[in-house]
């Protein structure tokens, strides 16, 4: 029962981070048909930028702040700079953002070489505590991952969901062409889209970076995972990127305690039946 | 604004010589169309005739190969959609765009705020400003004041059609250009569009792709027929009707098959 528990949390743990990493990655997606594959790069950037800012200042809330906007600002870059030059030709964007992404990790392997870090966690953070009910013990950092996540989804779904500028932004993920015809600055908008979607990756990366360890690979790594969680939960809906993750997770972590040999095919096994049923994911919504 | 005076007396839209081409196929070619202020034109064509290639040219969704086209006297053949949009033009398409989770308030809202050019404020959709009142005042006009919380996708084809001439209402627009906004409506459903058509305001151009006859004659003052990429024929919906190249590849073409 205690490692039914211990993997359920960690599954959960894991559900987190593939939420905090995909939800950016979903939006993205969602909105301008751009399947960035430097997403994981910018989450790694996120990370080790916050790596650093935690070494230097020793303020682990600076360094998630710094992390997000720093990949963010690369987002913003990235989009404004190279991919938006390319609009509405996808294969075009998707390659030239693998590119990308090489050109990042090989930048950032120069910079902070091939070694793995991990973040100093706060006190308040560190160690870990006895949870009532359950009584199992788990770490702090870990139960504080699921809540950011938490925090993270509800907000994301108040942007998107109650605010004006998120019913731009669904409006976009439904038509494109619509939107512009009504005088919407639709390349600015990709751009803040692009840059909120990097500081999401950039957070996740600094509390990837604390919760468990970044290093070269890292990227790949959940950049994989991003497109699996998209691929489940449906393209654009923070829900999708929320229920991809949490099967994800679980799937995964229940695969590693219970059946170690065939721990990964679960999570295909997975994306094959959800592309068999139901193409445009759990909860996305079909092409018109 | 004195640079404006002459544009009073300018016609809505001028096309001169403009051709679509898509790789060797030219969709359409060498069409020469004059819209005067304020007149209702209808574009007739049978299927493939291009209509839709010209009006993607005229509002800016692709670009033209060829030619010249002039807005209330101003050249726009190389300007944007949104630019084009500022000048007061507006389109609605073929098959019904239309945000899908949106409420019919919200879309309406998102029209008249991206347009007013005021997208930027991040509040609660549920604040009251004179947007938002604006927008209530179109669903009015459009016919779908009694639908206003409701998805877009829930709605009738026919309050589908409704709604999109509600958003091309929106910010006083001068030249609308409707793509078959009568397309796959019910019998029922036609004299309600027919008389939201006929009570668009008078000084509003609009030119109109329609394939049912009747809608077209009913609500056009005049008639342009495309036939295969080009003008077939122009004139009064009496001269079309009596045109015997009109009967030969439309009207006659349409009942023969």
């Amino acid at each position: 029962m205690t490692l039914f528990l211990i993997v359920t949390l960690n599954g959960l743990t894991l559900a987190a981070l593939y939420f905090l990493a995909a939800s950016g990655f979903s939006l993205i997606f969602g909105l301008m048909r751009t399947v960035n594959m430097a997403h994981g790069a910018l989450l790694l950037l996120g990370g080790y930028v916050g790596y650093s800012i935690v070494d230097v200042t020793g303020s682990w809330g600076l360094g998630v702040i710094g992390g997000g906007l720093a990949a963010g600002l690369a987002g913003a870059i990235v989009q404004a700079g190279i991919l938006g030059w390319m609009q509405g030709d996808e294969l075009r964007q998707t390659l030239a953002s693998i590119a990308i992404s090489i050109i990042m990790a090989d930048l950032m392997l120069w910079y902070w070489g091939g070694l793995t870090y991990q973040v100093e966690l706060p006190d308040a953070l560190a160690g870990g505590q006895r949870l009532p009910v359950l009584g199992v013990g788990y770490a702090n950092i870990r139960l504080a991952l699921m809540g950011f996540a938490l925090v993270v989804g509800i907000g994301l779904w108040f942007l998107i969901q109650r605010t004006r500028f998120g019913a731009v932004i669904r409006a976009g993920v439904d038509d494109q062409d619509m939107l512009r015809a009504l005088g919407y600055p639709i390349n600015r908008i990709f751009v803040v889209v692009f840059a909120l979607g990097g500081m999401l990756a950039g957070m996740a990366g600094v509390v990837a970076a604390s919760a468990l360890s970044i290093a070269p690979g890292t990227d790949l790594q959940f950049l994989l995972s991003s497109l699996v969680v998209v691929i489940v939960g449906g393209m654009g809906s923070i829900g999708g990127a929320a229920l991809g993750a949490l099967l994800v997770g679980l799937a995964e972590q229940y695969g590693l305690a219970y059946a170690p040999t065939y721990g990964v095919v679960f999570t295909f096994a997975i994306m094959v039946l959800v592309l068999a049923v139901r193409p445009q994911g759990l909860l996305g919504k079909a092409e018109q | 604004m004195p640079v404006n005076h002459l544009h009073n007396t300018a016609n809505a839209l001028e096309v001169r010589g403009i051709g679509k081409r898509f790789g060797g196929f030219w969709a359409v070619q060498d069409i020469d169309l004059t819209v005067r202020p304020g007149e209702r034109r209808a574009i007739l064509g049978p299927n493939g005739a291009g209509k839709t290639s010209l009006f993607n040219v005229l509002t800016g969704d692709t670009s033209a190969t060829t030619g010249q086209i002039t807005l209330f006297g101003d050249s726009v053949t190389r300007e944007p959609i949104n630019k084009r949009i500022q000048r007061g033009l507006r389109r609605t398409y073929q098959h019904a765009h239309l945000f899908n989770g949106l409420t019919v308030r919200d879309t309406l809202f998102l029209a008249v705020a991206g347009l007013r050019g005021s997208w930027r404020q991040v509040l609660p959709l549920r604040a009251t400003d004179a947007r938002l009142a604006e927008s209530e005042r179109l669903a009015e006009i459009a016919g779908v004041a009694d639908v206003l919380d409701r998805e877009t996708s829930e709605l009738s084809h026919g309050q589908r059609r409704q709604l999109e001439i509600g958003i091309a209402l929106a910010e006083n627009p001068k030249i609308l250009l409707l793509d078959e906004p009568a397309a796959g409506l019910s019998p029922a459903e036609r004299p309600k569009l027919s008389a939201l058509l006929m009570s668009l305001p008078k000084d509003v151009t609009v030119v109109l792709i329609e394939h049912d006859m009747d809608i077209a004659l009913q609500t056009s003052e005049s008639v342009s027929v495309l036939y295969n990429g080009r003008m077939l024929a122009e004139g009064s919906p009496d001269d079309i009707m009596r045109n015997e190249d009109v009967h030969r590849v439309y009207i006659g073409g349409a009942h023969g098959h």
